[in-house]
């Protein structure tokens, strides 16, 4: 499977995995860059970045924010860049959470990373939550 | 397959290197008469050790693992021409070893080759048993498992280090490093994970770094312990991992020793780092970009000499650092 298309399959999950959070919340409107998603729907740019997944409730407060990273992309620099400008964001919004799609063994890689990156930027409140055995 | 392969011992006498293989065509296409067999061996000695994805065998460890073993587990792949010979399809390097070999008399039957032999095979898979072979691969250990494993052979299967040394074709040095280093990771950063989903074996290079000369000495010295070592992994004060060469600098610097246990090494080593000559910051990354091309390309050779002697260094670790922002960008802009 190619690289994007591997990107697309997490951006999925991430989506999938927000649908199934819907029966136990209040999420409103979801916004992905899934390819078949018109660009009105695409998520919004938050710090100068635009997240794969992007959940908001009712009220129109921010619920997820979702980023999908392949094993080759997860450590480059705008990756880290993109994953502190989201929990930057994200600290402002109680009850919002974080939510990363990786390949499953990648998880514990983007775990110490988003961890890192926390500790680093003092966000260690942020709530962010990885999905578990995604293919790639 | 057009046909199943037969598997059969045979004679090397009977074996003609194929000279088209794409591995050793642009050497061969030197010579205007068919090639000897010293020009084939040099071809494959020169093509074999080309960088090949970040594989690290090269025709001498192949060599010298096919001499440990007395023989080879892959048969080659051999497809019959005329007056019973037969063209080989894949392995030119296993018989080429094996004719050196019996040619230098070394101790051992290399008179025979263990082969697959395609009686009817079409050209086109012929081009697909190379590409599976060549471009595809066999997929690479990680160095973590690879470590591992070394592991089990030495310390629980008991082999002797000279016959994995052997096996491996050499590289003494670096075997012992991995089993080292594997040691230190399972000692001293496992139990400081919550739960074992969280071990992550890429961190594992840090580990191989830390064998590096100076840097047990360093840490030790500075009054810290091997298991702060792997709370620095684990926390990503050590981030990017090839920093761990440069913690002896690190933490001789006060500054940049506590910049380093606050945020991380990459940010340590801007403390250490040579500033920015004011006149460069308005000139423009082109120029810039030229004029490093220009300068690396007329390096002279006793000063590469010195970057590998001191890989921890900071013009070493400074060129580390260009790497890595370079690719980065690089991969942004293919769209990686």
């Amino acid at each position: 499977m190619s690289e994007s298309s591997v990107h697309t399959e997490l951006v999925r999950s991430l989506c999938n995995w927000a649908v199934i959070q819907t029966k136990s919340s209040a999420i409103e409107v979801m916004y992905s860059d899934l390819p078949e998603i018109s660009l009105g729907d695409k998520p919004p740019s938050i710090n100068g970045y635009f997240p794969d997944m992007y959940c908001v409730s009712r009220d129109g407060e921010p619920i997820f924010v979702g980023e999908a990273k392949t094993v080759r992309d997860l450590e480059s620099k705008r990756s880290r860049d993109q994953i502190a400008a989201y929990l930057r964001f994200l600290a402002l919004h109680e009850s919002s959470a974080l939510v990363m799609a990786v390949p499953w063994r990648a998880v514990p890689t983007a775990r110490s990373l988003v961890r890192a990156i926390q500790r680093i930027s003092g966000l260690l409140a942020v709530s962010v939550h990885f999905l578990e055995m995604l293919p790639g | 397959m057009s046909s199943q392969p037969r598997y059969e011992q045979i004679s090397i006498d009977l074996l003609d290197l194929d000279t088209e293989n794409p591995r050793i065509r642009k050497w061969l296409e030197q010579y205007s008469e068919p090639p000897t067999f010293e020009q084939m061996l040099l071809a494959l000695g020169a093509g074999a050790s080309d960088s090949e994805g970040g594989s690290t065998t090269t025709f001498q460890s192949l060599k010298e693992s096919i001499r440990a073993q007395g023989g080879i587990t892959n048969p080659i792949f051999l497809k019959p021409t005329t007056g019973g010979r037969f063209r080989v399809i894949e392995g030119n390097t296993r018989v080429a070893i094996f004719r050196s070999f019996r040619e230098d008399k070394v101790k051992g039957n290399w008179d025979y080759i263990p082969a697959l032999v395609y009686d009817d095979i079409h050209p086109s898979e012929v081009e697909a048993i190379r590409l599976q072979c060549h471009i595809v691969g066999p997929r690479q250990w990680d160095p973590y498992s690879k470590a591992k494993y070394l592991d089990h052979l030495l310390n629980v299967q008991n082999l002797p280090i000279t016959r994995v040394v052997d096996l491996c074709g050499g590289r003494k040095r670096e075997i012992t490093e991995y089993v080292n280093a594997y040691h230190d990771m399972e000692k001293y950063y496992r139990p400081l994970l919550e739960s074992d989903s969280d071990f992550d074996p890429q961190r594992f290079s840090a580990f191989i770094e830390l064998q590096k000369a100076d840097v047990k000495n360093s840490i030790a010295q500075s009054g810290f312990t091997m298991k702060d070592f792997a709370q620095w992994v684990a926390s990503r004060n050590i981030d990017p991992l090839n920093t761990v060469r440069a913690l002896p600098r690190i933490l001789r610097h006060p500054q940049a020793r506590a910049k380093f246990l606050a945020v991380n090494a990459r940010e340590a080593l801007k403390l250490l780092d040579v500033p920015t000559a004011p006149e460069l910051t308005s000139v423009q990354l082109d120029q810039i970009l030229l004029a490093l091309i220009e300068r690396l390309d007329v390096l002279p050779y006793p000063e590469v000499k010195a970057l590998k002697k001191d890989p921890g260094g900071s013009r070493a670790q400074l060129l580390l650092q260009a790497k890595d922002a370079l690719v980065d960008l690089c991969n942004d802009i293919s769209g990686e």
